[in-house]
């Protein structure tokens, strides 16, 4: 967590290839062809938490981005698609994902809400059908659609990520939820004028 | 401390609390989360700011994201 920017917590992150920019971001890159392509998807975990950061004091460092997509196997094969044409490898589990990429693959992904990862370039994307105690037709209405770099990116309300992390109550979401609750805290504090505790 | 396996069938509660107890300090908590009252009014302060409006530029964040790592990784050589 880079609060004050001081040193993260351990279990945010992991090791990471270096990261070696040789054009636009990787994640950029992948936004863009996902709203080139007309995919339905919001950002959601740590990712989408930090889109509602008010300083880059409280920007959350996590490896991984995760994005929410319905079960909708038609818009998960554009995003898979989107996500090799942004030079990423697709991976389910330990394997590559499985090849052709047409519907008959998408269907059998969407209808085990088998999650798919997205790597490449030291990034790592996460193409998730769950969300904890969401449907996506909840998160969807309550989306905001932030710019970046121009880029249309749809980010699930702040809450509903907050939720989906206390409904599942993992370890590294306590440790998300003690440390996002108090830089919130702290951050109050400032604006009122009183030293953080 | 992967596991501990207790046969349960033969030992009352107390014994298997017994057993358990030099390991409780290994458990870690999970389930769900209840958020205080304050956490929720802090986050409804935040979603409610006018720089977290749909349309709002958040480029900042993916720049300061990428810098975090790029600083992250030059730390591990």
């Amino acid at each position: 967590v880079g609060l004050g920017g001081g040193p993260p917590v351990p279990g945010l992150l992991r090791p990471l290839e270096r990261l070696i920019l040789t054009g636009p971001d990787p994640f950029s890159r992948l936004a863009a062809g996902l709203e080139r392509s007309g995919v339905r998807y919001v950002v959601i975990g740590i990712a989408g938490v930090n889109h509602y950061a008010q300083s880059a004091g409280i920007v959350f460092t996590t490896e991984d981005r995760d994005l929410f997509l319905p079960l909708d196997p038609g818009n998960a094969l554009k995003a898979w698609r989107a996500a090799l044409d942004a030079g990423f490898g697709l991976w389910s589990g330990d394997e590559p994902l499985g090849r052709p990429l047409d519907e008959v693959l998408a269907e059998q992904v969407v209808s085990r809400r088998a999650l798919v990862r997205a790597e490449g370039h030291g990034v790592v994307v996460d193409l998730s059908f769950v969300m904890a105690a969401f449907s996506f037709d909840d998160v969807w209405p309550r989306r905001r659609i932030f710019k970046v770099d121009g880029i249309d990116v749809p980010v699930a309300s702040l809450k509903d990520i907050v939720a989906s992390k206390a409904a599942a109550g993992r370890p590294k979401d306590r440790l998300f939820l003690a440390t996002h609750e108090d830089g919130l805290r702290q951050l109050g504090r400032r604006r009122r004028g009183r030293p953080p505790k | 401390v992967r596991a501990i396996i207790v046969r349960v069938s033969d030992r009352d509660d107390d014994e298997i609390a017994r057993i358990i107890a030099p390991f409780r300090h290994l458990a870690r908590e999970t389930g769900p989360v209840v958020l205080s009252d304050e956490y929720i009014r802090m986050i409804d302060e935040v979603e409610s700011a006018p720089e977290n409006q749909s349309g709002s530029d958040k480029t900042w964040v993916w720049e300061a994201d990428r810098q975090f790592r790029d600083y992250y990784d030059r730390l591990k050589g």
